[in-house]
């Protein structure tokens, strides 16, 4: 079913849009 | 179903990183930054 792995995909892409931006304010404040 | 997700996170990470890596790497090769 296509419709379910757009489901998949999408919460896929909002993890790595979460993850993605703390990784910019780690690289941006250089370190934790 | 839970695959799909665990491959298309660890895809879309790799992409930003290489796209975002790309895009500063290039902008300081023209000295943009």
């Amino acid at each position: 079913m296509i419709r379910m792995d757009i489901v998949g995909i999408t919460w896929a892409a909002l993890m790595v849009v979460f993850t993605f931006s703390l990784s910019l304010v780690v690289w941006g404040r250089s370190g934790l | 179903m839970p695959t799909i997700t665990i491959i298309s996170y660890f895809g879309f990470l790799l992409a930003s990183i290489i796209f975002t890596l790309v895009l500063f790497i290039s902008l300081s090769k023209i000295q943009l930054i």
